[in-house]
């Protein structure tokens, strides 16, 4: 009977101390099979891997077991990375990892974990305590999980904020067996329909998924900054999966649910008005699936050609030494990526000259004012824009009208209207100058940006009239002026202004703030026409402090922006001048910086016709775009964009002044001529509307509230990409096997004459 | 008996122009000449006759049947020309099928998109297919027509709330 | 009295046990089950049976009344015909109404004549609730745009993978 107590109780002793055990400490289960990729990350992992029912839970593969390799040399420093800390085995043997190793349920305080680790690896979750006072012993492994965590990461945009920097996942090169594995993106195909000035392209991305495992391709790309994005299809196999415009918050829900759920879904999103970010989920082993983009956009007439950019790379930001976000490839690897681009241009007048200094270009047929045109193969690596540039015949200084009617309205529609100036004010004498030259001597400018930079203010500099004065100054880490106040062009101020400028160096950061206040905020001479040209790429990460600052302190300042580089910041070089009332120009590394800076020389030498308005006349005219209408300069016609009811025949009166003269031009139009007719002009002129709120917007914290909600109704009314809108396709036929797959960020490589080690590579700071 | 010869074929020695000796020497030796009865000879002239009928009787037939194929595709053409066949769906129609740019279907939509395939040429000669009223009609006149037929309100020129 | 205590004890150990033990298992790691999602995504397909007569156009319109379910995706259907994903209008979402239409330019031997699925709807929405639509088949049309009078037009709802 003594016997038969004592058992009892001792078992229940062991009975009781198990279940203490197990509620307190936890029990795992078996590990999974191991993977077919040994590495690690997910942004969309769980703040407390503790959270989940146990630490290095298989339940959804996203903690993963094994080693992983360190990050490659060329790769970003922040990747993540997955190591043991500790060493032996664990408290419970039978938790093993697939490689051997093993790894411990044991809760501690985060503040005792052990710091040996490497590769910048730090413990970003903070696991609960569960005996207070704990610690783990050496003889436990633990595993240290490093997220990457951007800025406002899955941040979804306050309706007060600008958008969030695009976020990353993890980066894949090589597998387990050390094999180098092509990346996600397999393939971009662009196919542009260029007709009058209106380009509609399409542009197809091919994700194939060349690992073991299901993943989700993350890609950041550009697009020209004006395109209106309104059609958005998603092919898997032989199925086409038309997507809708939603709310981004909701929209970004519905992906992640729908990503968690297994079933294939892709999102694009906004993160600047020229960069986008591309998410396909549940790619499974082997699978393709592409997506197709449709946008359409105003070709620029820049200096007598049209202009069709096609933007192949995100340039690396710089701003208070911010992180990039973007993947790069460091110049020795490739991705595997290419591009292939054909472009049919119906000019509608005979095409005089047709040129592209970026790519080698074949023409595959063409008549007078028609040709086809695609990309060598041989130049297929996407790193720098394609900027192709086409003449037309005759003079081009008459302004005209291209009209879209509503199918549902006969008197009513969209129209484009482009404005040049008027011949006659060639004639006309010019004002002094007081010439302002800033340079930017960030890391992504050394090199060949550099040279161009310098070749151009050199040309500037010695081709400036006796009567004008100039101010040079650097900006990179701070601003720096060279005189206190702007100094007569004559030959010695010229020769030690040359000799400053001979001696930069690009090695430095990017505060194009300073810059901007260096250059505006000084006193300025009346007498003068103040001209601010700012040089640089325009990758910065402050976008919406630099042109708040513009609208501060421009004063009667004109800035004009030269764009140096293969890859520029066109979005903000394009609004930098149309806030500033002046102009853009685009140097690229193979322009003549002579034959740029000349023609910019010419431009500004004939008077602008300034305070622009205009009188539509017999047309009713609303939400006419820009609300502000930017100066005229010779060889820089602006375009206007707007709605209209009325019919046939108007004249539209626009005034402005020359100096101290009035002008009234008037311009005959007839909205009724089918020769002046195009279709995508409501998608143009919806996109001007977003563009024209969301510059406000960004720029004015009390008017937020309102213009947000306007961009989202314009936006989703018209079916477009904004800021606060996306584009979403779920397939819900099929569910993938096992958990969302892993997060793979598509590398793209450095554009074309940014020194990687002075960028990416984390020199430039 | 028919004393026809041509002397290029004489039938005896008596009718060759040689010496006498050798006259006589080729009678000796030729066997006398067959005795051809007057019906052996008409006998032969009458078939003679019946080749020549019947290649006449061959050559009057296949003229008159050629004779008669022209004259019948003559008489078929004459018709034809002077009572012509009805249009093919593919010939060009008088009118212009019409169109709803106002509350359009789909069916309007697929209606110009049949007439540009058939009748590319005659549907840029149409005012009322110019939907979108450019210079030629294309697909984007058929995506217009499509579009505002799925459309659930239409676009006013006023509705702007911000400018 | 040695004996009650000890008899005590067995309990209170045997309760604590009892009481224990459905927690721990409960809890231990990895073979609790995800609690199930709060929204479901489904399909739905649009059939238009032209009753023999070969079709080549449609319009439909639908109006999606489930609480809380919105359309992620529209998808072309199964013949070659309409493969391609049908015209819609993408204000139409905001409403949770849509029209679709499509129509094909193959000759009649290259379109279906029975009942085809012309296209399917991508839903989301929330868990356990089941699809609901009201639809009008506004008009089905033959190869030289004649209308089919007798055409019907049917969702079937896919089912949950």
């Amino acid at each position: 009977m003594i016997r038969l107590r004592a058992l009892l109780l001792i078992s229940s002793v062991l009975l009781l101390g198990v279940a203490f055990i197990c509620t307190f400490h936890g029990c795992a289960s078996s590990p999974g099979p191991e993977h077919g990729l040994k590495y690690f990350g997910n942004e969309n992992a769980p703040e407390r891997p503790g959270s989940e029912s146990g630490f290095g839970v298989k339940e959804d593969n996203r903690a993963s077991f094994g080693q992983v390799k360190p990050p490659s040399a060329g790769v970003s420093g922040n990747l993540p990375a997955l190591v043991p800390v500790g060493a032996g085995s664990g408290a419970n043997p039978s938790n093993h990892n697939g490689d051997g190793s093993s790894f411990s349920g044991t809760w501690f305080d985060s503040g005792s974990i052990p710091s040996r680790v490497v590769n910048n690896a730090e413990v970003i979750a903070t696991l609960p305590i569960a005996v207070p006072g704990s610690v783990p012993s050496e003889a436990e492994e633990i595993w240290v999980i490093q997220r990457f965590v951007p800025a406002k990461a899955n941040a979804q945009p306050a309706d007060n904020q600008a958008p969030v920097e695009p976020g990353t996942g993890a980066l894949m090169a090589r597998t387990a067996d050390q094999r180098l594995v092509p990346v996600p993106l397999k393939h971009t195909d662009v196919h542009a329909s260029i007709s009058a000035y209106i380009a509609s392209v399409d542009v197809t991305q091919q994700f194939e998924n060349p690992y073991s495992e299901k993943i989700e391709a993350v890609y950041v790309f550009p697009l020209p900054h004006d395109a209106a994005i309104n059609e958005f299809v998603m092919t898997i196999g032989e199925r086409h999966i038309r997507g809708l415009i939603r709310d981004r918050a909701e929209a970004q829900q519905i992906y992640n649910q729908a990503k968690e759920q297994g079933y294939v879904a892709s999102l694009l999103t906004q993160e600047r008005p020229n960069i986008f970010t591309q998410s396909v989920a549940n790619i499974e082993p082997g699978k393709q699936i592409d997506i197709a983009i449709k946008y359409y956009n105003t070709l620029a007439y820049v200096d007598g050609a049209y202009e069709f950019v096609f933007p192949m790379v995100v340039g690396p930001p710089h701003a208070s030494g911010q992180a990039t976000e973007v993947h790069y490839l460091n110049p020795a690897q490739r991705s595997g990526h290419d591009i292939s681009v054909t472009i049919d241009l119906d000019a509608g007048v005979a095409v005089e000259q047709l040129s592209c200094a970026t790519h080698h270009l074949v023409i595959k047929s063409h008549t007078a004012s028609t040709a086809t045109i695609t990309l060598d193969p041989a130049d297929s690596i996407p790193n720098k824009d394609l900027v192709l540039r086409y003449q037309v015949a005759g003079k081009h200084t008459k302004s005209a009208i291209l009209t879209q009617r509503d199918p549902k309205d006969a008197n009513s529609g969209y129209f484009t209207l482009v404005l040049y100036p008027p011949e006659d004010l060639t004639s006309l004498p010019r004002k002094p100058l007081e010439m302002v030259f800033t340079v930017d001597v960030s890391g992504s400018q050394s090199g060949e940006p550099l040279k161009q930079e310098k070749a151009a203010v050199r040309y500037a500099l010695t081709h400036m009239d006796a009567n004008d004065t100039f101010q040079v100054i650097r900006f990179g880490n701070t601003a720096i002026r060279r005189y206190a106040a702007p100094v007569a062009a004559n030959a010695e101020n010229v020769k030690d202004a040359l000799g400053w400028v001979e001696g930069f160096d690009a090695n430095e950061g990017t505060m194009l703030v300073d810059g901007l206040r260096a250059s505006l905020n000084f006193p300025h001479d009346p007498a003068r026409l103040r001209f601010v040209t700012f040089l640089t790429d325009g990758f910065i990460g402050n976008e919406a402090e630099a042109l708040t600052e513009i609208k501060k302190d421009l004063g009667a300042s004109r800035i004009f922006t030269f764009g140096v580089g293969s890859s520029t910041n066109r979005y903000l070089l394009d609004h930098m001048a149309k806030l500033g009332s002046g102009a853009v120009a685009y140097l690229n590394l193979k322009d003549d910086a002579d034959t740029v800076m000349a023609q910019f020389f010419s431009r500004i030498s004939h008077p602008a016709l300034t305070d622009i308005s205009l009188d539509f006349g017999s047309l009713k005219v609303s939400g006419v775009y820009p609300s502000r209408i930017p100066d005229l300069f010779a060889g820089r016609p602006v375009v206007v964009t707007g709605r209209y009811t009325g019919s046939g025949e108007a004249t539209i009166h626009i005034k402005g002044s020359v100096g101290r003269e009035t002008r009234d031009i008037p311009l005959t139009v007839n909205v009724s001529d089918p020769a002046n007719v195009h279709a995508g002009l409501a998608a143009i002129w919806a996109r001007h509307k977003i563009a024209e709120l969301y510059d406000s917007a960004v720029t004015s914290t009390n008017a937020a509230a309102e213009l947000v909600p306007a961009i989202k109704s314009t936006a989703l009314s018209y079916g477009l990409m904004s800021p606060y809108t996306a584009f979403l396709a779920v397939d819900s036929l099929a569910r993938t096997e096992g958990g969302h797959g892993t997060t793979v960020a598509v590398p793209v490589p450095v554009p074309e004459g940014v020194r990687y080690e002075t960028t990416v590579g984390g020199g430039g700071h | 008996m028919s004393t026809e010869n041509d002397n290029l074929s004489p039938t005896s020695p008596d009718e060759l122009a040689i010496p006498a000796g050798l006259r006589a020497a080729l009678r000796g030796s030729m066997p006398p000449a067959p005795v051809i009865g007057h019906a052996l000879d008409a006998a032969i002239v009458h078939m003679a006759r019946e080749k020549f009928a019947e290649r006449r009787r061959g050559r009057m037939i296949r003229y008159s049947l050629f004779a008669a194929t022209a004259a019948a595709a003559a008489s078929v053409l004459l018709f034809f020309s002077l009572n012509p066949l009805a249009p093919t769906a593919v010939s060009p129609r008088p009118a212009a099928i019409a169109i709803n740019t106002t509350h359009p279907t789909i069916l309007d939509a697929f209606a110009l998109a049949r007439e540009l395939r058939d009748h590319p040429q005659l549907v840029q000669q149409t005012a009322a297919y110019h939907v979108t009223h450019r210079s030629r009609v294309d697909q984007h006149d058929i995506d217009a027509l499509a579009g505002a037929a799925v459309a659930l309100t239409p676009v006013s020129a006023n509705s702007e709330a911000t400018q | 009295m040695k004996l009650r205590m000890t008899k005590l004890a067995i309990l209170v150990v045997l309760s604590l046990s009892a009481f224990l033990l459905p927690i721990s298992t409960s809890s231990s790691a990895g073979n609790s089950p995800m609690p199930p999602p709060a929204i479901q995504f489904t399909h739905v397909d649009i059939v238009v049976d032209p009753h023999g007569h070969t079709l080549a156009a449609y319009q439909l319109s639908l109006v999606l009344t489930t609480p809380n379910a919105q359309i992620v995706g529209i998808e072309g259907g199964d013949h070659a015909a309409f493969n391609a994903a049908p015209y819609y209008d993408p204000a139409a979402m905001q409403n949770h109404k849509i029209i679709v239409a499509a129509y094909s330019l193959n000759a009649a031997k290259d379109l279906p004549v029975g009942k085809t699925r012309v296209a399917r709807l991508h839903i989301q929405l929330p868990a356990n609730a089941t699809p609901q639509f009201t639809s009008e088949l506004t008009v089905a049309a033959t190869t030289d745009g004649a209308a089919i009078p007798n055409a019907t037009a049917s969702l079937q709802p896919g089912e949950n993978p």
